[in-house]
């Protein structure tokens, strides 16, 4: 027997019934407006019985006379549902504490792996379409981005040429796919740019003091390029943005990050790891050609003379280059004999290098 | 205790939330229809009146066919703007057919409307007794179309008169049962309530958007009226709700939802439901025992989703 209400379909007023079950048929007791009983008999195969998990009650509805229906607290279905037929009889698993514990379990499986695919896949899959990206796409992109800065940059295109043909006597590479120029700024500073573009600043050739520095500088921005370090950058910011605003919603944001990255590629700063990548590999293109890697440490050297002093540890955690005494250790552990293999070309380089630092 | 209040904290909606949002996102949201009259069921089956439950009726199936509609039209729409950009017509006369169609589409809102209105109110029931609503397609778009127009040309001055004519003649049409609703709120205290919030929003760096929050509320809410012809009895709804109140409404939820990435939604929807409801009084005297069933099903839940997706809030 359980205790449950009736609606009539007919108006809003609850009745309170009793309900029995049995293998055939409900039988239920209502009273009316007037508080008589009433009763009335339910064939079991016109009826349906529902839980609805949200209201946690159990709903008896018939299918002969629409509108009619009994509702059963849980435990008082419950004490009936053993009378009926096995196959009406509902399942019931719900236990809120249960359902809370899966829903814990599912959002911290989703956090871990969005954290997992943002630190990982995303980086991953961003270096695959960097490395794969066409060739002459890069070119293109480069080049468009080094002239929206070409008027900030003031190119001197006769130190250019010999800056080019200094570059091009090194043989790192086939010499038509780099471009070399020199810009009149003071900035003691060199970057590169994707798609083999390399400027190098007036005020950084001013402070060098030996041609070699020019090797190690121009090794180092080479090796960016080769491993289309701006570029994986570029795509790497790209996805995580992509998947922060695929979380947020708000796609249109990706198209401000191309434009702000192409228009900033001059300062983007590249990762400790790239940067200490372009030393330790850039002074290795210079040993294969018979330079001396010296070069490199002294660039470091005259960098670390010019570069603000930076005292604090975090400071120097913080910032994306490599504190330069750490990139001179790891350089000099790395050519620890400081011997001076000559390269035949030398006197030629001086010559260019003693050239571009000439006012005229 | 109260007679009208919503249930739950948000614990019982967690998990289904939770699924369905991943099937949706699965889908590529052609789940959502389905995910939508989940939460609907929820959030209905928690408003409680007189220790009886409200139920959503409407299923996943039938709001997928309107969703369905409502798709087809979207890419109709985006679709005939490629057409256009092949055919190779001048800039001018893609931005004139553009305008049209977007023009078209607004002319389209009070269709989503109205039929978002049917379905929904028709879905509804309480204790067996269904809601109902009765707005005539014309009517509504013809004041639709007037009062939107006053509004355009008065650069949103007309608004508020705009607002509290639709609310007007929505309440107007819901039947519940035997009874139905008025709205008897005037544009011009509506519009009072606009200007002070233009005038003092910046001087007071946005905090004011709590008390604005808390008069629109109380202005919907205390002009709304139940009339039951039968009795011949008018009662009033109120609302005492504080600007105090929203503050700490909005603050709490939008915590909750930056630390928990959004996957703390099932509870902010239910703080918010509970907010909505528990702040409405309905007056002792009006008796829930004895509404009579007057209204019939209806299905065509085209305008469910539109409104949905145009963010068109009633209720």
């Amino acid at each position: 027997m359980a205790k449950g209400k009736y609606f009539d379909g007919l108006t809003s007023s609850e009745h309170e019934a009793t309900i029995n079950a049995s293998l055939q048929s409900l039988g239920i007791i209502i009273s009316d407006s007037y508080g008589r009983p009433k009763f009335l008999n339910w064939n079991l195969e016109d009826i349906s019985i529902e839980f609805n998990e949200f209201a946690k009650r159990v709903e008896l509805e018939s299918k002969t006379e629409p509108g009619k229906s009994i509702e059963l607290e849980l435990s008082e279905y419950l004490s009936i549902q053993d009378q009926l037929p096995k196959n009406l009889r509902l399942d019931i698993r719900q236990n809120p504490f249960k359902k809370l514990w899966i829903f814990v379990a599912i959002s911290l499986f989703l956090l871990a792996f969005f954290v997992f695919g943002y630190f990982k896949i995303l980086p991953f899959l961003a270096e695959k379409v960097a490395m794969n990206f066409p060739e002459n796409y890069e070119k293109k992109l480069g080049q468009s981005v080094f002239e929206s800065m070409k008027n900030d940059l003031d190119i001197d295109s006769v130190r250019s040429h010999d800056l080019q043909l200094f570059f091009n006597g090194l043989g790192y590479d086939d010499p038509k796919s780099v471009k070399v120029f020199y810009s009149k700024t003071e900035d003691i500073n060199a970057f590169a740019i994707p798609g083999g573009i390399i400027v190098v600043h007036k005020g950084l050739l001013n402070a060098m003091s030996d041609y070699t520095e020019l090797q190690g500088v121009l090794a180092h921005e080479f090796v960016h390029i080769q491993l289309k370090h701006s570029l994986r950058l570029l795509f790497r910011s790209l996805s995580s943005y992509l998947a922060i605003s695929l979380v947020f919603g708000d796609i249109n944001g990706i198209l401000a990050v191309i434009i702000q990255n192409s228009n900033e590629l001059r300062s983007l700063s590249y990762s400790r790891a790239m940067e200490t990548e372009a030393d330790i590999k850039g002074a290795a293109l210079m040993v294969e050609r018979d330079f001396d890697p010296e070069g490199m440490i002294k660039l470091m050297e005259t960098l670390k003379t010019h570069s603000p002093k930076m005292e604090s540890e975090v400071l120097k955690y913080l910032a994306t280059h490599p504190d330069l005494e750490l990139r001179i250790d790891n350089l000099e552990k790395a050519y620890p004999n400081k011997a001076n293999t000559l390269n035949a070309d030398s006197l030629i380089f001086k010559n260019i290098f003693l050239n571009l630092k000439n006012e005229r | 205790m109260r007679r009208f209040y919503f249930a739950d904290t948000g614990n019982t909606y967690a998990l289904p939330f939770i699924l369905n949002r991943i099937l949706t996102i699965l889908t590529l949201s052609l789940y959502y229809p389905w995910e939508k009259a989940v939460q609907l069921k929820y959030i209905y089956n928690n408003i409680m009146l007189d220790g009886s439950h409200f139920d959503f009726l409407g299923t996943g199936k039938e709001m997928f066919y309107g969703y369905l509609k409502l798709l087809a039209l979207i890419i109709l729409f985006y679709g005939s703007f490629g057409v256009l950009m092949a055919l190779d017509l001048t800039i001018y006369a893609i931005l004139f057919i553009y305008i049209m169609t977007a023009i078209g589409f607004i002319f389209a809102v009070p269709f989503f409307i109205h039929g978002g209105l049917r379905y929904r109110w028709a879905k509804t029931q309480w204790r067996g007794i269904h809601f109902g609503y009765r707005g005539e397609l014309k009517e509504f778009f013809y004041l639709y179309v007037k009062h939107g127009f006053l509004t355009l040309i008065t650069f949103g001055i007309y608004y508020p008169w705009f607002r509290c004519q639709i609310q007007k003649y929505i309440t107007g049409h819901i039947k519940f049962g035997h009874l139905h609703f008025e709205f008897r709120g005037k544009g011009e205290d509506y519009f009072v309530i606009y200007l002070k919030f233009i005038l003092l929003i910046y001087i007071t760096l946005g905090l004011y958007i709590f008390r604005f929050w808390r008069n629109n509320f109380n202005f919907f809410t205390n002009n709304t009226v139940i009339i039951d012809d039968e009795k011949g009895e008018k009662y009033k709804l109120s609302s005492e709700v504080t600007a105090w109140a929203f503050f700490e409404l909005k603050i709490i939820n939008l915590l909750i939802l930056v630390f928990t990435l959004g996957l703390g939604f099932p509870w902010v929807l239910a703080r918010n439901m509970s907010f909505l409801i528990n702040n409405i009084e309905i007056p002792v005297n009006f008796s829930t025992d004895h509404i009579r069933q007057t209204e019939t099903d209806y299905n065509d839940a085209l305008g469910e989703d539109a409104i949905d997706m145009l963010d068109i809030g009633f209720i």
